[in-house]
């Protein structure tokens, strides 16, 4: 079974660009403000400087939170053109706003990283940050026993699986972040990273894919549908 | 009248080039033939590590590892758990649970799985980096550096799928029925951070808990508490060993956030230590589990390292799984 | 007349050729030029050319302003120095306090010398010219025409009010939605389907509704602020009002919104 994704942008009037995300359980919300000024401390005479702050559901900012945000830096820093806006600071701030199960454990955190790298991703092509490219992050679970695949897993097919892979992949396909935990062998991964690629691609995949009201949206086709929607809002005047 | 002295020729020593620089530094060094580090390796060498046991006395268990210029101590310090105040699973605590979502909860109990290690929080994970122990260190609270690797530490230890240390062997039990537990304090002291502080911590707690003696814990039913047998002294049962390894991935092409020129070749740079991990944008993990299959990847910062890339990766970290496994065996 | 959507990573497919061979081609915002041959967008927008020209861009909206040379914009004044005004270049979304500091010298207006020099105080409005813009220095005004050595209506702005507006509106409302019509006449024309199609808006349909009706004064920064003024304060809060509300309205939406707000007033 696959969860339903749903995404959206522009929603924070005071921040330069918005997204949200939502993967079955998990809903994350993004802001993106910036390029503005930087603390002198974070500085860079050639390159903006990114900064990514993790909010949690619940209670205050622990070592989970920190180590999302080191992730989610890792893996949004490369997309940004940074040597477009020197010495000014580009910060993200997520969000989390509902979590896939209540307590703090791995697989909980570990679907949290895909819809957060989503929703960035969203309020960074909100803001017109100058990007590399488009990424997008989906969750891939391989399945105990049967070896089956299964794309953006739920949290009971999280716990009957042999290891579940959290992959993001960029327009032309090259795999820009991975985070695979369990017990897997090199080939399971391959075959992971195939399925994943499928999911994440942004290719307009001609007219038919746009227009069906499905109810499951692959990630890539779910960003191309939202930011042409803004497109054509945008352009809505010339009509 | 004096003719002006010559202007000196535009050249400095190499130490002045690697600050200026850094980038190019690093990819002078990479293009010659054959391509050596600034440290004299190779790209695929790693640093040899030393490891040693039982060096702290009041711990339960330790371990003092080093790799080239990066070292680090790690102590295990148990302690007990008592859940006096409410006997068995549930009495003692209150949990707040969404609809749907108690069964799973039980569950997890039940099992008596990582979800034993993870909700009673029976082991704590620490990295602490030493006054003075780099260039960049700042006193003043954790670093996020600091919080980022003991996450990752304590992701390690309580992999999603399988736990290091199982937690039958930290259950104090009396008739049949969990009286109380042993909480693991896991300490890590980096005393000195040349880079790839993941690899050398993660053998030192592999090593630590390896060599960790805890007394004989009994329920003393008539004073209706835990003691101790300092006589009799056991080990930990510990799960399938596992060892990471870290790399760090550049370009010879791109200088300074410029684009891939044409030519440029992809060098993954096994073990870097402080100057490349600075230079090296885009970060690979493995961690091999015993038996050779792969417990953890982790990529980032980067576009560099495709597919191929990541299997050279596996490859490298599968022997230097050999290399840790030997040397905590020997030093154990 | 097709329009193209991209996406950052994509590439340009049609570059316009240089029709005169001393024409080199222009790179607009948006977008990326990589020697050779090779044009990428950064942002996601709708790919614009201009084959007269020899121009490409990316049309597109945004919240934040990014100076750029020979941007009119509206300033807050922060504070002088010995030699210069500390103005703040506001973006549509962010508070005065929190966005790019210019430096507005005091000899950068029309005849200005030490003593003739115009005084500005801290928290006044300053219509102004971005003189110089580069992403490595502050962007600096100045409130004259360098060709003219006049006013040409920089200044000072007082009374009235300011409201914002993104960055795509001001930009229409400053005439550049008449470039993209045109541009599309122009295409279809080529194709031969003017008849097709029915009529293409300038976006600014708005300005013209009410300017036939009102006397209003009005200045349009391109960092997405519109200052109003006019007699009467009922005037300025509707065409403020008009201007903000007409934001996602075609041509003839704007008309009606402009009757039904001329209606009530």
């Amino acid at each position: 079974m696959v969860s339903s994704n749903a995404a959206s942008i522009g929603f924070l009037p005071r921040a330069d660009g918005s997204g949200s995300f939502v993967s079955g359980r998990t809903s994350i919300i993004a802001s993106v403000t910036g390029p503005m000024e930087v603390r002198i401390r974070d500085e860079h005479p050639q390159k903006a400087h990114v900064e990514v702050i993790v909010r949690p559901a619940i209670g205050v900012t622990s070592t989970r939170e920190k180590y999302l945000e080191a992730r989610l830096l890792s893996a949004l820093k490369p997309l940004i053109l940074r040597s477009n806006h020197p010495r000014t600071l580009i910060q993200i701030v997520v969000q989390v706003v509902q979590t896939a199960g209540t307590d703090e454990n791995a697989s909980t955190t570990l679907l949290l990283l895909a819809p957060a790298m989503n929703a960035a991703v969203l309020a960074l092509l909100d803001a017109a940050v100058p990007l590399k490219s488009v990424l997008a992050a989906t969750t891939v679970a391989f399945m105990k026993g049967s070896g089956g695949v299964v794309v953006e897993p739920g949290l009971d097919e999280l716990k009957n699986s042999a290891s579940t892979h959290v992959l993001a992949f960029t327009s032309t396909g090259q795999l820009g972040f991975v985070e695979s935990d369990g017990e897997f062998e090199y080939e399971d991964f391959e075959r992971v990273v195939e399925a994943g690629r499928g999911v994440c691609s942004v290719e307009q995949k001609g007219h038919h894919a746009m227009d069906t009201e499905a109810k499951y949206h692959a990630v890539g086709e779910l960003i191309r549908k939202i930011m042409s929607q803004k497109v054509e809002m945008d352009m809505r005047w010339r009509a | 009248m004096e003719s002006p002295a010559p202007a000196p020729a535009l050249s400095f020593p190499p130490q002045t080039f690697q600050k200026l620089s850094p980038s190019s530094y690093l990819l002078r060094h990479l293009q010659a033939t054959p391509p050596t580090r600034p440290s004299g390796r190779s790209p695929s060498a790693f640093r040899e590590p030393t490891v040693h046991t039982n060096s702290l006395s009041h711990a339960h268990g330790s371990a003092v590892v080093r790799t080239g210029d990066t070292a680090v101590v790690c102590g295990v310090r148990a302690e007990i758990l008592s859940l006096k105040y409410g006997d068995g699973k549930s009495q003692g605590r209150v949990t707040v649970l969404r609809s749907n979502e108690d069964e799973e909860l039980m569950n997890d109990e039940e099992d008596g799985g990582e979800g034993e290690l993870r909700s009673r929080n029976l082991i704590v994970t620490n990295l602490e980096l030493g006054t003075g122990c780099s260039r960049d260190y700042h006193p003043g609270p954790p670093s996020d550096f600091a919080q980022t690797t003991t996450s990752r530490l304590h992701r390690l230890i309580l992999s999603s799928t399988s736990s290091l240390i199982s937690p039958s062997s930290l259950r104090i039990i009396h008739d049949d029925e969990i009286k109380a537990y042993w909480v693991l304090y896991i300490d890590v002291l980096c005393i000195s951070l040349d880079g790839n502080v993941l690899d050398t911590a993660w053998a030192s707690i592999i090593a630590a808990l390896r060599s960790t003696r805890l007394p004989r814990a009994f329920w003393d039913a008539d004073s209706e508490s835990v003691l101790c047998d300092p006589e009799m002294k056991l080990g930990l049962q510990l799960g399938p060993l596992c060892f990471t390894a870290s790399f760090g991935v550049v370009s010879t092409g791109a200088e300074e956030d410029g684009e891939e020129q044409d030519g440029s070749k992809v060098v993954i740079l096994s073990d870097p230590d402080e100057f490349e991990e600075g230079v090296c944008e885009e970060a690979v993990m493995i961690c091999i589990r015993e038996g050779g299959t792969i417990a953890r990847i982790e990529k980032g910062g980067g576009l560099l390292c495709g597919m191929e890339g990541l299997g050279e990766c596996v490859r490298m970290a599968r022997s230097r799984y050999e290399t840790w496994e030997k040397a905590v065996r020997d030093a154990v | 007349m097709t329009t193209m959507l991209l996406f950052p990573g994509d590439v340009v497919p049609e570059l316009p050729t240089p029709q005169k061979t001393n024409t080199a081609l222009k790179v607009g915002p948006g977008l990326t030029y990589t020697p050779p041959d090779k044009v990428v967008a950064h942002r996601v927008g709708e790919l614009h050319v201009d084959d007269r020209k020899c121009a490409v861009w990316m049309e597109g909206n945004g919240k934040r302003y990014i100076p750029s040379l020979n941007d009119a914009v509206i300033a807050t004044v922060l504070r002088s120095t010995s030699d210069s005004y500390i103005l703040a270049i506001p973006s549509s979304t962010s508070p005065a306090p929190a966005s790019i500091q210019a430096l507005l010298p005091h000899l950068a207006f029309p005849q200005a010398t030490k003593k003739t020099r115009p005084i500005l105080h801290p928290g006044c409005t300053v219509y102004a010219r971005v003189s110089l813009a580069n992403k490595h220095m502050d962007p600096e005004l100045e409130c004259y025409d360098a060709e003219s050595q006049k006013a040409e209506g920089f200044g000072e702005l007082k009374g009235g009010m300011v409201f914002n507006v993104s960055l795509g509106m001001a930009r229409r409302l400053l005439g550049d939605g008449k470039k993209i019509r045109q541009l599309q006449l122009r295409a279809r024309k080529a194709e031969g389907t003017e008849a097709e199609g029915g009529e293409i808006s300038n976006g600014m349909e708005v300005l013209e509704e009410l300017g036939r009706v009102l006397a209003f004064e009005i200045a349009v920064g391109r960092n997405g602020r519109v200052w109003v003024d006019s007699e009467d304060t009922k005037v300025t809060l509707c065409v403020g009002s008009c201007i903000q509300k007409s934001e996602y309205l075609t041509g003839d939406e704007q008309r009606a919104l402009v009757r039904e707000a001329l209606r009530k007033l």
